[in-house]
């Protein structure tokens, strides 16, 4: 192990200081700790308030949806579906949809009743939502089972930070790709063992481990060719923070997003991986600096150049061997959120010989 | 060679230490030295050092076990030590070593 | 002048090849005909040579105290050089105890070669006085805190802060080397006494190249070495002694460590031991001279599945070393099936055995939703 592997890069002298290692009992420390400690409270303290015209109200449903009668604001790019009754547009948010933007003070909920159905339905022409029964933030929470619960953690966790996500809901729009096992026979080279490759000239290395490798490997979207029975599903799919998001034409998720419990064998994993789209992905190589030439540095360019290559080559051989398989990100609550990302390889697709 | 000789070659000419015994307590090997420097910034002085052998496997380690190890080095040296080190030895002839301390300690500052 | 000690890369395997020894085939390029003739007058000239690899006689290997020890000294370097197979039992990898016990007592000439332990453990110096300082500057802020410092002490912290920064900074080692003044038997440790002949001052080699089972089996496999107990051991024999006992099970330790490790080593990674990253192996696209270790591998199967504990744990430290950890779930065949093949007299069994396993290969990273946004 090298120790520059620990190395910290510590730029100037602010972030040192920052963290005292112990409690020192000065008064110096106990000041710094309740400063940052007010902070904090003053922040959680602060009443949540939306502007009146930014107010959406919604109404929930014995189909557990909240209804939105006149959908309005940014939200609505990912959060919801529409749908039209009698000649009306309507936004249906699933639960997790409305506790968040309830949570956010955007939301006004009312438990629907038998004489919204019936003006929903077209019986009655006019509904006043005023004589509905207002849900307030602990009432709605009680809607929700603890699946639900770690879900909401999840999706509330993410939609905070910009992501935009749906509901999992199959590879509708998006077939799978279909899979072309490679030649994988590997029982060919069955001669060459306790021969020690004194038969015949060898040209270069690669011939040599090309009969040594014998042993069965899977190949990326090899699972494709399987049906696995397995708990594990596929909850989420997530976009990075996009302008161009359309629910209509809904483009290939950057994430898909698993809740687990336990860690998942072999089997739950290619059973997931079967029910992801991958992305198209591509390596980042640099651009190459407009350098002038001149006759002096020409030939040293030449061998830097060959260098560079070799560099270049090598690192798209890196990265092909980690993106070009599929990804699926498992979820796990317990006293936060864990994201563990796991991805299939093929270290054999881009062998070093 | 058995294992607590491997460590006692280790620590002699890999790690420099002296005074390195093995001591043969009922059926368990354990392993005093003193190290060329003391182990921890937290330590007083540089001082005896007791280690345990044990050859890696998939085997866990039961907290009855490391509490009859304590036990074994009270029965040598009349005190409980404040921590023991395990040297772990593996197949391609590597030693790792761990603390295991006696209850909770003050974490190293880095 | 300090030289950090660097050598060139031979080969990835103990085998030599024919273009080793009679140069490389020259290029072809399609539309040149002579670039084909040369490939062709070379070609022919190297097929009438001798073969290189039949002319080289299997390593020794001594197989005593449940362990593989190589002794014979080139046996030992061509092990190291081609692939980096061992490690000195007194060594972090290669064998260099004698070398540096040597410099260490003072007994050879002036060597300025420096070994990668010791860059390392200069680089341990320069961290233990960093924490001096640190420890220092601490006990000073704590009296400036409590308003006990002295003018002159306030200075000293303003240095030592000064100091601190320069080391956090600086990432170049100096190393300096101190001149060698002869040390007396007497001055020795009585350790170092007992290995060294105090007539002719002559250190004694206590160290040897150890083997791992996975590293012997897959050179048996290859034929390049000879195993010796009593008598020589049959590639067999070699298996059982690995796997422990006479009947082993589908999901034997030895087995499952011997598929991961065959798997890489023939894709042409250098694979090395893990146990200091808590994982099984970790690879090195050439060999530990050359650059850091890429991957670290896990192996996990059915039988022995992990828990979230265990694998945060690992990868934590995997992360800490930047370093990718790769899960290797290898499929297991059943033991009938296992039996049927060791049952078998042939020669090639083991290379059917090794197709009774399969691996799949899964990358295991943190996300961090907050890094991944653009």
């Amino acid at each position: 192990m090298n120790d520059d592997d620990f190395k910290l890069d510590i730029e100037d002298e602010e972030v040192y200081n920052l963290k005292d290692f112990e409690p020192d009992g000065t008064d110096y420390q106990q000041n710094k700790l309740s400063n940052s400690l007010d902070l904090i409270y003053s922040l959680i303290s602060e009443e949540i308030k939306t502007h009146e015209k930014n107010c959406i109200v919604g109404i929930y449903l014995k189909t557990q949806e909240t209804i939105i009668l006149k959908p309005k604001g940014n939200f609505f790019r990912d959060f919801g579906y529409s749908k039209t009754l009698n000649g009306n547009i309507y936004v249906f948010l699933n639960k997790l949809e409305s506790l968040y933007l309830l949570q956010r003070g955007n939301l006004i909920i009312y438990l629907g009743n038998e004489k919204f159905n019936h003006y929903l339905d077209g019986y009655i022409n006019n509904f006043n939502v005023n004589e509905l029964y207002s849900l307030n933030l602990q009432h709605f929470y009680s809607f929700l089972c603890s699946s639900d619960l770690k879900k909401y953690q999840v999706f509330a966790y993410l939609k905070r930070l910009g992501y935009l996500i749906k509901e999992y809901d199959g590879l509708k729009n998006h077939p799978p790709p279909i899979f072309q096992i490679g030649v994988q026979d590997k029982s060919m080279y069955q001669d060459i063992f306790t021969k020690g490759f004194r038969d015949k000239h060898y040209f270069g290395y690669k011939e040599i481990f090309e009969r040594l490798r014998v042993i069965p490997s899977a190949q990326n979207f090899e699972s494709l060719q399987k049906n696995y029975e397995s708990d594990f599903e596929i909850h989420f799919n997530v976009w990075k923070p996009r302008n161009n998001f359309s629910k209509k034409n809904l483009p290939v998720p950057d994430f898909m997003i698993c809740m687990v419990d336990e860690f998942p064998k072999i089997n739950d994993v290619y059973s997931l991986l079967n029910k992801v789209i991958k992305p198209e992905k591509k390596s980042d190589t640099k651009p190459k600096s407009n350098k002038v030439q001149t006759r002096n540095n020409l030939k040293k360019d030449k061998e830097k150049t060959e260098r560079d290559k070799e560099r270049e080559r090598e690192r798209e051989r890196d990265f092909k061997l980690k993106n070009n398989g599929r990804n699926v990100i498992l979820a796990k609550v317990d006293n936060g959120v864990n994201f563990i990302s796991l991805s299939e390889m093929d270290f054999e697709s881009v062998s070093l010989y | 060679m058995s294992l607590a000789s491997k460590v006692k070659t280790n620590l002699q000419y890999q790690n420099l230490w002296t005074n390195v015994t093995i001591h043969q307590v009922s059926d368990l090997e354990i392993v005093s030295g003193i190290p060329p420097n003391k182990l921890s910034s937290v330590d007083e002085e540089n001082q005896v050092e007791w280690i345990i052998p044990k050859m890696f496997s998939q085997d866990k380690l039961s907290v009855s076990e490391i509490q009859n190890w304590f036990s074994k080095i009270l029965e040598l040296s009349g005190d409980i030590p404040r921590r023991i080190t395990i040297a772990i030895i593996n197949d391609d002839s590597t030693i790792v070593y761990y603390f295991i301390h006696n209850g909770i300690t003050k974490p190293n500052q880095n | 002048m300090v030289k950090r000690f660097k050598k060139s890369f031979i080969a990835p395997i103990p085998i030599t090849i024919s273009t080793q020894i009679y140069g490389l085939l020259p290029n072809i390029y399609p539309h040149n005909p002579i670039s084909w003739i040369h490939f062709f007058v070379k070609y022919l000239w190297i097929y009438f040579k001798p073969i290189p690899q039949r002319s080289i006689s299997n390593l020794s290997v001594v197989f005593e105290d449940n362990l593989f020890k190589v002794l014979n000294k080139q046996h030992q370097e061509r092990l190291w050089d081609y692939g980096f197979f061992g490690k000195g039992t007194l060594s972090r990898s290669e064998l260099n105890w004698y070398s540096s016990t040597q410099k260490r007592l003072h007994l050879g000439d002036d060597n300025f070669e420096l070994s990668n332990e010791e860059i390392t453990k200069f680089r341990r110096e320069e961290r233990v006085k960093f924490k001096k300082e640190r420890t220092k500057e601490q006990e000073l802020e704590l009296k400036k805190r409590k308003n006990e410092i002295s003018e002159s002490e306030l200075q000293e912290l303003d240095e030592i802060k000064k100091t601190l920064i320069k080391f956090r900074k600086n990432n170049k080692l100096k190393i300096k080397q101190e001149r060698q003044v002869p040390i007396e038997y007497k001055d020795m440790r009585p350790e170092d006494q007992e290995i060294i002949d105090e007539e002719s001052m002559t250190l004694q080699e206590i160290e040897y190249l150890q083997l791992s089972a996975v590293e012997t089996f897959y050179l048996k496999l290859i034929d390049v070495i000879d195993v010796f107990e009593a008598d020589q051991l049959t590639l067999e024999d070699v298996f059982y002694k690995c796997c422990g006992t006479k009947t082993p099970k589908p999901d034997n330790q030895f087995i499952l460590s011997y598929i991961a490790y065959h798997h890489y080593r023939s894709l042409g990674w250098c694979v090395r031991n893990g146990i200091k990253f808590g994982c099984d192996y970790i690879l090195y696209k050439k060999g530990p001279p050359f650059s850091h270790a890429e991957h670290g591998i896990l192996i996990i199967t059915e039988a022995n599945p992990k828990s979230w504990t265990e694998m945060q744990t690992v990868s934590r430290v995997i992360g800490s070393v930047r370093k990718n950890l790769v899960l290797n779930f290898i499929d297991v065949p059943t033991p009938n099936e296992l039996n049927e093949i060791l049952n078998d007299s042939d020669d090639q069994k083991f290379f059917r055995l090794l197709q009774l396993y399969k691996v799949n290969e899964i990358l295991y990273k943190r996300w961090i939703p907050n890094r991944t946004r653009d």
